[in-house]
């Protein structure tokens, strides 16, 4: 493949990043940038020159962004509307995978012969620890698998593959949500009542402070989110 | 000179349907089409005509189709529709309208007496 076809392909894939032009607005512009560098060849430019005019005269991929955005507005809805319900399965997600490790700990420390408030401190504390773990892990990779999506998504998602990942997640999600059931069960078999009970009232408390919380850090983010956007927004040239 | 962007936007529309009228067309040809007849002038940033021609199609004014050409490429065509004709007869009759005032505001000597 020679260089100028190499560039080609990756000015493509470049547009075809963007939510708002689709596969079928590429291969167009496509079909344009190869007439206009033949144009040119004619007129006596070498093919990367011919390739470098003709990239500018169709404008700047941001630019054609930010049209194409204004034309095909309800296709951004529904990629938003999935990442939407991509956050709130993350979230339950590792709300699940939080009590599933918090209460398979307390069951292992209750064995051990950790009871009361001190249980039920540890049990807040696994919490609050897996819980930071994971969320750290998603700020960290969600760049990675972003990327990866998207190129699953511009490669096509076979049937199989899918049925494949979805199974996996039920098996794995059903487990995670009966696992703390069990635990819980384990344990307030192997404890006394009034060593349970003040287990039960310390992540009673604990769970009443993220009730509180939760809200108040959700509208956190999403100011912070809507003043990055209108930043973002102000950043492209062109507009009014 | 060069016509200014908000001119070129506001022109892009009934552009592009005068020259669907004379015959289905596609992207490339339509931009070079706006060149020569301008002589240059009218310089589209080529890109931005796939997004007009896009809205055209949504509002029903005309409708793409695929075709092969001779050299063996796929070629998206644009065709004018019954509602197209419809809106260009009316940018035809605002532009017309605009055109006239301009005229007469420009060539009526200014009376001093």
């Amino acid at each position: 493949m020679s260089d100028v076809e190499k560039q080609i392909e990756q000015w493509r894939a470049n547009l075809t990043r963007s939510e708002a032009v689709t596969d079928a607005d590429a291969i167009e512009l496509e079909s344009h940038l190869r007439e206009e560098i033949k144009h040119l060849e004619g007129s006596g430019l070498s093919r990367e020159e011919a390739f470098l005019v003709a990239r500018h005269r169709l404008g700047e991929p941001q630019a054609l962004e930010t049209e194409y955005a204004k034309v095909n507005a309800d296709r951004r809805t529904l990629p938003r509307l999935s990442w939407m319900a991509a956050g709130a399965l993350l979230y339950l997600l590792g709300g699940h995978i939080a009590d599933a490790v918090s209460s398979g700990g307390t069951l292992f420390a209750a064995q051990l012969g950790l009871v009361g408030y001190p249980l039920g401190v540890l049990r807040v504390a696994l919490t609050v620890l897996t819980g930071t773990v994971l969320f750290l892990i998603v700020w960290a990779q969600s760049g990675g698998w972003v990327r990866h999506w998207r190129e699953v998504r511009i490669q096509g998602f076979s049937m199989g593959r899918g049925v494949l990942l979805l199974t996996c997640l039920t098996v794995v999600a059903g487990l995670l949500v009966a696992s703390p059931f069990f635990f819980r069960a384990a344990t307030f078999r192997s404890l006394e009542a009034r060593d349970y009970a003040p287990m039960v009232i310390v992540s009673g408390f604990a769970r009443m402070g993220w009730s509180i919380l939760a809200p108040i850090l959700a509208a956190i983010l999403m100011v912070t989110i809507h003043i990055r956007a209108d930043r973002h927004l102000n950043e492209i040239p062109g507009r009014p | 000179m060069a016509v200014s962007k908000d001119l070129v936007a506001a022109s892009a529309a009934p552009m592009i349907l005068s020259i669907l009228a004379a015959g289905d067309s596609y992207g490339y040809a339509i931009i070079k089409r706006v060149r020569e007849l301008s002589g240059g002038q009218m310089n589209w940033t080529d890109g931005m005509l796939y997004p007009v021609l896009h809205r055209l199609e949504k509002q029903g004014q005309v409708q793409s189709y695929i075709q092969t050409s001779e050299a063996g490429r796929k070629r998206k065509y644009y065709r004018l529709k019954k509602q197209g004709t419809k809106a260009l007869a009316e940018h035809r009759n605002q532009w017309m309208l605009v055109h006239d005032t301009l005229q007469q505001l420009w060539e009526r000597r200014p009376c001093l007496t």
